[in-house]
């Protein structure tokens, strides 16, 4: 693990532990305003969410990483979600501001 | 590229959006939407129909404050003809658009229920009207006692179409002349009828004569044999047509009884009748004709030769 690369870890609310690159993570502009406090220090962001919507959103998180400088040139594959999980997603991504 | 379009760029898509777009192909699964807020669901809300709305309303109450525009939409999507503007009754409502919806919903469902009977009464009505154009088999045909029918004389005896109009003197005359005739009968009195004659005697073939019958062709039908003297009285002159040539006055009888000879080698059309009855002359009167024209003819028959004709009387 290189030492330029930071990560930062996102807890769900039952206690899943996502460790993502903070460039990753600070796509979400809610979870980086958030490291000016103390998450910015412990590295750790608790989210109120559970597990598997927030192993959704760190796949999204990495998908838009990937993407983001070829969304203008070429057709990028689609990110599908699981329906029952689309409402919950819909509110957590409307929080998350992604 | 046009220069003058705004170069937008792509951008991934937003979890929110793709989200936004499973829920919008799954929305007929959609019952419950917990606690999330209306702004996100608005765009959702609006393509649900009024029963999945009404549902949601009494499911998560917070949608209700903000979901009454959303009937509105309902409104003008169900009942296209109706208007969507708020009376002032119901604009009192914490929901008026969604109390008008209500309204327009109960109106149609009375008009429903109200539609069966409605069809039963206009097919009854179609079934009347199809009776009336029915063909029935009738056993006579029977005419119409209301309008009035001048008498049809079926002999032929009134020979002018009669008139519409009522108040004319000849018609006048003729109801009198009905009406006498049915105060004073006159029976004796019959109608002129060409075919009385044949009444009284019944038609019988003619006889075959088994004398010397000399038919010439030059003679004809009518030529007579051999003569012998008249001894029977044939029909009476008034019946027999008068034919061309003149027929010899054997064959012609007249109606007074001549004294009963036997003639066997006469023939003629006119039936000889085999008695010598008093023939009735009370009506009928012998005409007297020319001289016949047959030599062999005795004098001293009494027959007279009598012109008759359809026309004399």
């Amino acid at each position: 693990m290189s030492s330029d690369t930071e990560y930062v870890t996102l807890v769900s609310a039952d206690n899943h532990k996502f460790i993502v690159m903070k460039e990753v993570a600070q796509i979400s502009s809610v979870i980086k305003s958030s490291q000016g406090f103390q998450e910015g220090e412990t590295g750790k962001i608790s989210l109120d969410m559970d597990g598997d919507i927030l192993e959704c959103i760190v796949e999204y998180l990495y998908y838009h990483y990937k993407y983001k400088d070829q969304a203008e040139t070429g057709n990028i594959p689609e990110f599908n979600i699981p329906t029952h999980l689309a409402l919950e997603l819909l509110v957590k991504a409307d929080f998350l501001d992604i | 590229m046009d220069g003058n379009e705004i170069p937008v760029r792509r951008k991934v898509p937003s979890l929110v959006m793709i989200s936004t777009r499973v829920i919008a192909a799954n929305i007929n699964n959609l019952i419950d939407i917990g606690s999330t807020p209306y702004h996100l669901l608005e765009s959702i809300l609006c393509k649900m129909n009024a029963k999945q709305l009404n549902n949601i309303e009494i499911i998560s109450p917070h949608i209700a404050v903000h979901s009454d525009k959303l009937w509105r939409g309902l409104i003008e999507k169900d009942f296209p003809t109706r208007p969507s503007e708020l009376d002032p009754i119901l604009s009192r409502e914490s929901m008026p658009y969604k109390a008008l919806y209500e309204k327009y919903t109960k109106e149609r469902q009375l008009f429903e229920r109200d539609s069966t009977a409605r069809l039963r009464r206009i097919t009854k009505k179609i079934e009347l009207q199809k009776k009336e154009n029915k063909v029935t088999p009738v056993k006579e045909l029977l005419k119409d006692p209301t309008i009035k029918r001048r008498p049809y004389n079926f002999g032929g005896s009134s020979r002018q179409t009669v008139l519409p109009t009522r108040n004319t003197i000849l018609n006048k005359v003729r109801k009198n002349l009905q009406h006498r005739t049915l105060i004073f009968k006159k029976e004796h009195l019959k109608p002129y009828s060409a075919y009385d004659s044949f009444k009284d005697k019944p038609i019988q073939p003619p006889r075959r004569s088994f004398t010397n019958i000399q038919t010439s062709p030059s003679r004809g039908i009518y030529s007579q044999p051999i003569p012998t003297p008249v001894t029977k009285p044939s029909i009476t002159p008034t019946t027999v047509i008068e034919s061309p040539n003149p027929v010899p006055s054997s064959s012609i009888r007249s109606t007074t009884p001549p004294p009963l000879k036997k003639r066997r080698s006469e023939t003629s059309v006119f039936l000889l009748p085999r008695q010598r009855p008093n023939v009735q002359s009370a009506v009928i009167k012998p005409k007297p004709k020319a001289k016949p024209k047959d030599i062999d003819e005795p004098s001293s028959s009494k027959i007279k030769a009598v012109k008759s004709s359809i026309f004399s009387r």
